[in-house]
């Protein structure tokens, strides 16, 4: 019995939950409470998967991670639903000589070209959006991921429940004052749900509302004098 | 053994070109009193090669002329087969303006034939060079196909063999007494030529004839001194127009340093100094030296101390051409690992790009740059200069190809911005932009037009 549960515990992907995480490089978001419960941050090689709607700022929650370090290596978009803006990625600081967007023509050369990707051993980090995702499928992006030292991030649109092989798997839903984040696994950690991230990615009116307010406060102030 | 033969049409004029496509622009040989290659615009006004200048000048007054120099051209063809020699191995210089890569030993590398092609021509695109290619069996008959203007990589003997007997006697590298003797017989299609025997051709022609024939019908395979990168960096550039102004010198210098960067990488090495040479079109040329504390080979570093020098110096007259000089070569210092990390990977992300151009096409592999013009279609271009100035805060991460329209409701959060703009093209736009949040919570991007009609246009990710 003894034996058995200690080959079991040689597993790479089995763990006991008092065991401290191994030493994986992490790469912080830069949200204090996310990468707190994600043990530092973001897996630095490995298969990460988003599950969110588009346009609730997904890009933005996870720039921290995507766009600062191994500056010397390339950030690949494959299969955008959409174009890549550059003025955003000038914006955020980052080299667009060191972008790739790849528009390929269906999911599957997409899957093609993002494992090419992580062979290369070229990018800091690629950033797929597929609809589905077959358990073997994730898998080969996985093992392609952790053993070319490349962060591989899924976006998702519909939630899809599956028992992927990812290193971690997150779900992102919009919430009145930003985004709320569920981590659904973790490797090496423990699931958390309902984690409230403020999070304002656009820039919006209410400095021009401030400003109305404090001059019809003005306004009704001196007509109250006269 | 399969080569392929490219022969540079135009070469003094694409390297020395402003870029505008409505200046005619020719290059004239003294020697010779002709006009040796000149720009599309300048064909259309009727310009042809072999042209006098008296006859070029009354067909098109406001021609601009460049003076052809076979050293100049030559110092071009050395730079494009610097610049192919990181990727291929085999080249074979032919001056003044052509040269054969060999691509059969290199398929192994880059998967197919096609693969070798492609990475070649995307060596070659960022230059803008004018070629006409082929491929053949050996140096030589590579060179016929691409003499009559092929443009076509070819990959089994036997389109080569039907594409070889199609050329004319005119393509070959022969003389013209022997061309004569050829259309004597009533021999013009190389179809004729290559039937008849080596005995029937032995009674008319040469030996070195004979040799040439053998090589072009792939029997026999010459051999040549392939090319060797020299042992110091010199490469000359020529500027576009008469520069007083060192500023203007700076683009000029920025990619000598980079063709500079690439060269040390290559030989793990290091330059403590380098010598640029302005040449001006009366004076003497004049060196002016730069100097670092340390070992230097990234591009950017050099520029900072170039650009700091310039600064103080003042030009006596017009520069037309530069000349960078990097001569004493030092080993780099190995104690600084990432060096070596940087150099793996610059060839590593070729090849990455090669290989997903190649099954996915080159319009599917982009990257994103900057355009200057405010219209939100056109601020994202896959031109690879990148303009540096708007960074508005106000734009989507993702942008859809094209707008569609707005049916759910939403609340506005941010605008309006008001664009009217692209007066001077065919697609001028008058538009009210505004972030909305859907009631799902999506931040998008939408506009309302002229018309009051309101579209989604981009996605705040």
């Amino acid at each position: 019995m003894a034996e058995s549960i200690s080959s079991l515990e040689k597993h790479p992907l089995i763990w006991r939950g008092t065991q401290t995480p191994s030493a994986m490089t992490r790469l912080p978001t830069g949200h204090a409470i996310l990468d707190t419960h994600l043990l530092g941050g973001l897996p630095a090689a490995g298969l990460v998967r988003v599950q969110a709607p588009l346009g609730i700022g997904e890009l933005s929650l996870l720039q921290g991670a995507l766009f600062s370090g191994r500056q010397h290596k390339l950030r690949v978009f494959i299969n955008v639903p959409g174009d890549i803006h550059a003025p955003w990625l000038q914006h955020k600081g980052i080299d667009e000589t060191k972008t790739l967007q790849i528009n390929p023509a269906n999911e599957e050369d997409a899957l093609w070209a993002a494992e090419q990707c992580l062979k290369s051993a070229v990018c800091h980090c690629v950033i797929l959006w597929v609809s589905s995702l077959s358990l073997r499928q994730a898998r080969r992006l996985q093992v392609a991921a952790s053993d070319n030292d490349c962060l591989c991030l899924l976006f998702q649109h519909q939630y899809i429940e599956s028992g992927l092989p990812v290193l971690l798997d997150l779900r992102v839903k919009p919430h009145s004052h930003g985004l709320c984040v569920d981590i659904l696994k973790l490797q090496g950690g423990r699931p958390k749900e309902n984690l409230l991230l403020p999070l304002r990615h656009t820039p919006d009116n209410s400095a021009i509302l401030r400003l109305t307010q404090q001059a019809t406060q003005q306004h009704s102030h001196l007509s109250s004098v006269s | 053994m399969l080569w392929a033969f490219l022969d540079f049409t135009r070469l003094t004029l694409d390297l020395s070109r402003s870029g505008s496509d409505n200046v005619p622009e020719a290059v004239y040989d003294e020697k010779e009193n002709a006009v040796v290659q000149h720009c599309e615009f300048a064909g259309k006004m009727g310009i042809k090669v072999g042209m006098g200048l008296a006859q070029t000048a009354a067909l098109c007054p406001q021609i601009t002329i460049t003076s052809y120099s076979q050293d100049k051209e030559h110092g071009h063809l050395q730079s494009l087969a610097a610049r192919l020699y990181q990727v291929a191995s085999d080249i074979v210089l032919f001056p003044p303006s052509a040269l054969a890569v060999r691509l059969d030993n290199l398929s192994h590398y880059y998967g197919s034939i096609n693969g070798v092609w492609t990475t070649l021509s995307s060596e070659l695109s960022p230059l803008n060079v004018h070629f006409t290619y082929a491929s053949g069996w050996s140096v030589e008959c590579a060179r016929v196909l691409a003499k009559a203007c092929r443009n076509q990589i070819f990959t089994d003997k036997k389109t080569i063999s039907t594409a070889l007997k199609r050329c004319e006697v005119a393509h070959l590298d022969i003389d013209n007494k022997q061309r004569q003797t050829l259309s004597r017989v009533g021999i013009f299609t190389l179809d004729r030529l290559l039937s008849l025997s080596m005995s029937e051709l032995g009674r008319r022609f040469n030996n070195q004839t004979i040799r040439y024939l053998t090589a072009v019908r792939g029997d026999t395979f010459p051999t040549y001194a392939l090319y060797r990168p020299g042992d110091v960096f010199e490469r000359d550039c020529d500027v576009s127009y008469e520069i007083e102004n060192t500023q203007h010198l700076l683009p000029y210098i920025t990619t000598l340093l980079e063709d500079l960067a690439v060269f040390l990488r290559l030989r793990n090495k290091v330059v403590t100094e380098i010598t640029l040479t302005l040449f001006y079109r009366e004076q003497p040329a004049s060196p002016v030296q730069f100097r670092s504390a340390t070992g230097l080979s990234s591009a950017r570093k050099w520029m900072d101390i170039v650009s700091l020098q310039l600064e103080n110096l003042s030009l006596d007259a017009p520069v037309i051409s530069l000349r960078l000089l990097a001569e004493s070569l030092q080993e780099h210092d190995a104690g600084n690992q990432d060096f070596f990390q940087d150099r793996h990977q610059y060839f590593a992300e070729k090849q990455l790009m090669s290989r997903l151009q190649a099954r996915l096409g080159d319009n599917c592999v982009i990257t994103p740059a900057t355009g200057n013009d405010h219209r939100v279609e056109y601020q994202t271009t896959s031109h690879s200069e990148s303009f540096s100035g708007h960074g508005c805060h106000w734009l989507p991460a993702i942008r859809l190809l094209s707008p569609k329209q707005l049916t759910t409701p939403c609340q506005i959060t941010f605008g309006p911005v008001r664009l009217q703009t692209g007066w001077w093209d065919a697609n001028p736009v008058k538009r009210d932009y505004f972030i909305a949040k859907t009631q799902s919570g999506e931040f998008v991007q939408v506009f309302r037009n002229a018309k009051q009609d309101w579209f989604i246009q981009g996605y705040y990710a």
